[in-house]
């Protein structure tokens, strides 16, 4: 499967409860007939031993079925959340950390988060690392802003905003960017370095996802910085690949 | 003319009109990075945005191999 939605499938799409309620049934069904028997005026001893030991074999074969579904439903719900996506992007935080040597920078000093492709829209698939903003499952339009931009020509793209740069120059050229006066209003205003790398599929120019990075220092994705993110996108292409869609 | 035509009320300067940006034409490319465009801001400073050029090996490594497997 692609990267999941931040939305959970429903829990009744799930095996558990059928496998309970199958069991649940047979075990009602089995005390029905038993009681049946007990009450019935041609009782035979025998049949009621038999239909026991039934219900015994039911309750336990029910009981093994909801924990086999139980698993396997643990083992699916893991690859229908995205949030392990954030394993890759602690690592990639801390190796451009480590890179810059910052011993302990504050909140949002670099952002890193991801965005799934879905139809016309990006899905923002997980909270920010680096900082406590949050936005998972935050939506935008592929024709705006350069996660957009990103999506539709598959490039590796970054941009910087000048140091001495208003911030009504900075929304105006957002809004320029295709965000709308709103969605403008709401960005961080403290950002100065962005930089999105597009997860692709071979043969086709469909891009997957993009991770997105945007940092408070003006000129932060310099030549090595942009070399070092690209090298830990790699990485979390590879385990995209293998968790979502060999797993 | 009455007294009252003469006298002229202060009006407040209008707002000058936030002009659009304007895009520049590609100022650099190397072998590495290519600069697309640069959006000079009615102040005159520039948000430069550059595209980053990938090394095959690395386009290829930015790549989901896996098919979607049918469920």
């Amino acid at each position: 499967m692609p990267i999941p939605s931040t939305t959970p499938p429903p829990g009744w799409s799930r095996e558990t409860p059928a496998a309970a309620v199958a069991g649940v049934a047979a075990v009602v069904a089995g005390t029905f007939a038993i009681a049946k028997e007990l009450t019935s005026a041609t009782r035979s001893t025998p049949q009621v031993y038999a239909l026991g030991i039934a219900l015994l074999g039911a309750l336990s074969l029910s009981t093994l079925a909801v924990a086999r579904a139980r698993r396997k439903d643990a083992k699916e719900a893991k690859q229908e959340t995205p949030d392990d996506l954030r394993g890759c992007l602690h690592v990639l935080h801390a190796a451009v950390r480590a890179y810059k040597s910052a011993e302990n920078p504050g909140d949002g000093w670099l952002r890193i988060t991801v965005h799934r492709l879905d139809g016309n829209t990006l899905e923002q698939s997980v909270g920010y690392v680096g900082s406590e903003d949050g936005g998972a499952g935050r939506r935008f339009s592929i024709n705006a802003g350069l996660i957009g931009r990103v999506a539709r020509v598959g490039q590796v793209r970054r941009v910087d905003r000048p140091a001495d740069m208003g911030l009504a120059e900075w929304l105006h050229y957002l809004v320029e960017d295709g965000l709308t006066q709103e969605a403008a209003e709401t960005t961080r205003r403290d950002r100065f370095a962005f930089l999105a790398v597009p997860i692709q599929s071979p043969g086709v120019t469909a891009v997957r996802a993009v991770v997105y990075l945007d940092a408070g220092t003006p000129d932060f994705f310099d030549d090595g910085t942009t070399a070092l993110v690209i090298a830990g996108t790699e990485g979390l292409a590879a385990w995209v690949d293998e968790h979502y869609y060999r797993g | 003319m009455t007294s009252a035509a003469r006298i002229s009320v202060p009006q407040a300067p209008a707002e000058a009109p936030v002009p659009a940006p304007t895009r520049e034409p590609v100022e650099r490319n190397d072998e590495r990075s290519r600069v697309v465009s640069r959006v000079i801001s009615p102040k005159g400073a520039r948000v430069r945005e550059t595209v980053v050029i990938l090394s095959e090996a690395a386009a290829r490594r930015l790549m989901i191999q896996g098919q979607i497997p049918p469920r």
